[in-house]
């Protein structure tokens, strides 16, 4: 997975946060397993990776959605560059798993 | 003239679904094709980004994010993709058959006979009820004396119409919306909520009376003017219609926010099975990206700046080639099979705690009977189901008043009202092996009083019993006695994997309708969930 494709980049062992802004995160975690690095944690609506590797790493995100949530927008917290990074749909499910794609420089 | 006026306003209204107040839909909403369809909203999502900016490029946010949902070499919102291919690969069957077993894990389901029909298994009824068809057959009475066979149509208005129109009855939720707004209401309440059964009596005979045409033997001096002549074994003994009433509620107050927290943590297996659908789903999206070629991501962008028809276009070529290079995949049919099963169960997990949420399921019964040699009644039933979060079950509360039906002959001992009852009913799921809810223990408690004893009819042209005095007109007899009649039952039920139910009972009664005594019997029948079948009349889960 090339660098202009990821959907986050950031400088590699920095700190990335982004925020999911409907649904409830159920569960956060690499995949497939980065051995060595720090797990991603999440609370509330964000989702933080307190170490990013460096190039391609993958973070599973198990999301359910309660009645009369809308479709998610995944994006950066308020400040930083970009406001809206990618979406997520719910597909006419009860829950979604979301792949979000890192690249450490 | 009025008439005319109203039947015009009623054709207007039914009319309204052709003309449409929906909101405008996604362009790509209503193409046929199922790449499109499915991927629809990344689609509408990179066209609308294309619209707004000319100079629009694939590192673009959120272009890029939306390219990797397109893009079957990064998936980043699988969900949609095990979709899709469960349609590709054939496996469409699979998703109705996961629904189906979702389904038969449902607790709340009625499907036999209500307690006063002559063969049942079920002394209370549940508040819920299938999804398109059931059938069961049952043997063994319960409040009455008369011991019968029943068979058990049950069908829900909305199944039915969807079935017949091509939408899935066992849709994943959101179900599709039928048509347009009009069309929608009446799905809402009056669709939905009904559901209507048969019961058919398999041993009872059906009779009718005929003038008699003169005494033929030479054994009895006294000549009949009527006889009752059999016409056929069978009969229907009885019709239910339900009205199923769900305390209304709004998803955006934070009433219901608080209720959906609570009941979610009331189910530690809402996380399991959602984290499990979406291993499955993962297993899939492993298999495609590992074969998928790349999206061309600056030609596609080109195609969302020329139009609608464009991008679909690319799309569904780009797409159709994925799908030919996946078939190839030996492993692809069994990985979405599993995802779409798992998604089935998940998405039932959810159902149980959106209802718990939501409060609580009553439902209205009308139940029209025609018990064997004694008068027709109109029962009116009110059914209350309660799933306690911390214990797994379900408890059922029936109240119920029954009347005598059809003319009351002049001078009668008795009146319009037959009987009221009370009942109730807890079941509990218990887990063999693999199989969570391969049985299902069911206790309950009935209990009925009537002013009156039971009302026995003696038709024209047959003999008082234990005699040989001919009776020409027919009469009415008191048989039995008032006050209290007290059941209990004990129930087993086993749950196939197939959908198959086979309720196993016994039960104890202080007395039925027309004896006094104590009575001990058993119940045995078995149902069948259509769901499965759903597919027969050829819907599909994405419509």
């Amino acid at each position: 997975m090339p660098q202009d494709t990821a959907t986050v980049v950031g400088a590699a062992g920095s700190s990335i946060t982004v925020e999911i802004s409907s649904g409830t995160i159920e569960a956060v975690s690499w995949n497939p397993a980065v051995p060595g690095t720090a797990n991603p944690t999440f609370a509330g609506q964000v989702i933080t990776v307190p170490s990013l590797p460096a190039g391609d790493s993958t973070v599973r995100v198990d999301l359910s959605w309660s009645p009369g949530d809308d479709d998610a927008e995944v994006r950066y917290p308020s400040g930083t560059p970009y406001a809206v990074v990618d979406y997520i749909y719910q597909h006419s499910q009860a829950g979604s798993v979301y792949i979000l794609l890192l690249f450490g420089t | 003239m009025k008439q005319k006026t109203v039947v015009a306003v009623i054709a207007l209204i039914l009319g309204m679904p052709l003309f449409g107040f929906a909101a405008e839909p996604k362009f790509c909403a209503n193409d046929p094709r199922v790449s499109v369809k499915t991927f629809c909203d990344a689609l509408a999502e990179l066209r609308d980004e294309a619209k707004k900016n000319p100079n629009l490029k694939r590192t673009d946010h959120p272009t890029s994010g939306i390219l990797n949902q397109l893009d079957f070499t990064t998936l980043t919102d699988p969900g949609a993709e095990v979709l899709a291919l469960a349609h590709e690969v054939a496996v469409e069957r699979a998703i109705q058959s996961g629904a189906a077993i979702a389904q038969m894990y449902r607790p709340d389901k009625q499907t036999t006979a209500p307690s006063n029909a002559s063969g049942t298994t079920s002394l209370v009824s549940k508040a819920g009820a299938t999804d398109l068809l059931s059938f069961a057959l049952d043997a063994g009475a319960l409040t009455r004396t008369v011991n019968g066979s029943t068979a058990t149509l049950t069908g829900n208005l909305d199944g039915m119409f969807r079935g017949l129109s091509g939408y899935s009855p066992l849709c994943v939720y959101p179900c599709k919306d039928l048509g347009g707004t009009t069309l929608q209401w009446f799905d809402r309440h009056v669709f939905e909520p009904v559901t209507v059964s048969v019961v058919t009596a398999l041993a009872q005979q059906s009779s009718t009376t005929a003038p008699a045409a003169g005494q033929a033997s030479g054994g009895t001096s006294t000549s009949l003017t009527n006889v009752a002549i059999p016409t056929g074994t069978g009969k229907l003994s009885g019709v239910t219609a339900r009205y199923q009433i769900l305390n209304k509620y709004d998803p955006h107050s934070e009433s219901f926010k608080n209720n959906w927290n609570k009941a979610k943590q009331n189910h530690p297996e809402f996380v399991k099975t959602l984290v499990a659908a979406n291993d499955s789903i993962l297993a899939v999206r492993d298999i495609a990206t590992k074969t998928a070629t790349k999206l061309d991501r600056e030609a596609i962008i080109e195609a969302a700046k020329t139009g609608d028809a464009e991008l679909e276009n690319f799309f569904e070529q780009y797409y159709q080639s994925q799908i030919e290079r996946l078939k190839s995949n030996a492993n692809l049919p069994s990985a979405v099979s599993l995802a779409t099963q798992n998604v089935a169960l998940h998405q039932q997990i959810w159902e149980q705690v959106r209802q718990e949420a939501a409060g609580t399921l009553f439902t209205m019964e009308y139940d029209y009977n025609r018990p064997v040699s004694q008068p027709e009644t109109h029962d009116f039933k009110i059914i209350y189901g309660y799933a306690p979060g911390s214990v797994s079950g379900m408890l059922s509360l029936n109240g119920t008043f029954s009347l005598y039906g059809g003319a009351l002959p002049v001078g009668a001992k008795y009146g319009r009202f037959r009987a009221g009852q009370l009942s109730t009913q807890f079941d509990r799921s218990l887990s063999v092996k693999s199989n969570p809810n391969l049985v299902m223990l069911s206790l309950s408690g009935y209990w009925q009083y009537q002013p009156n004893p039971s009302v026995l009819n003696i038709p024209a042209g047959t003999v008082a019993p234990g005699t040989t005095i001919p009776i020409p007109n027919g009469t009415q007899e008191f048989v039995g006695t008032a006050g209290s009649l007290w059941v209990t039952q004990f129930k087993v039920t086993l749950n196939s994997r197939s959908g198959i139910n086979i309720p196993i009972g016994v039960k104890w009664s202080n007395k039925s309708d027309l004896l006094s005594g104590n009575k001990i019997g058993a119940q045995v029948g078995i149902s069948y969930d259509l769901s499965s079948l759903s597919t027969l009349f050829g819907s599909t889960t994405t419509k």
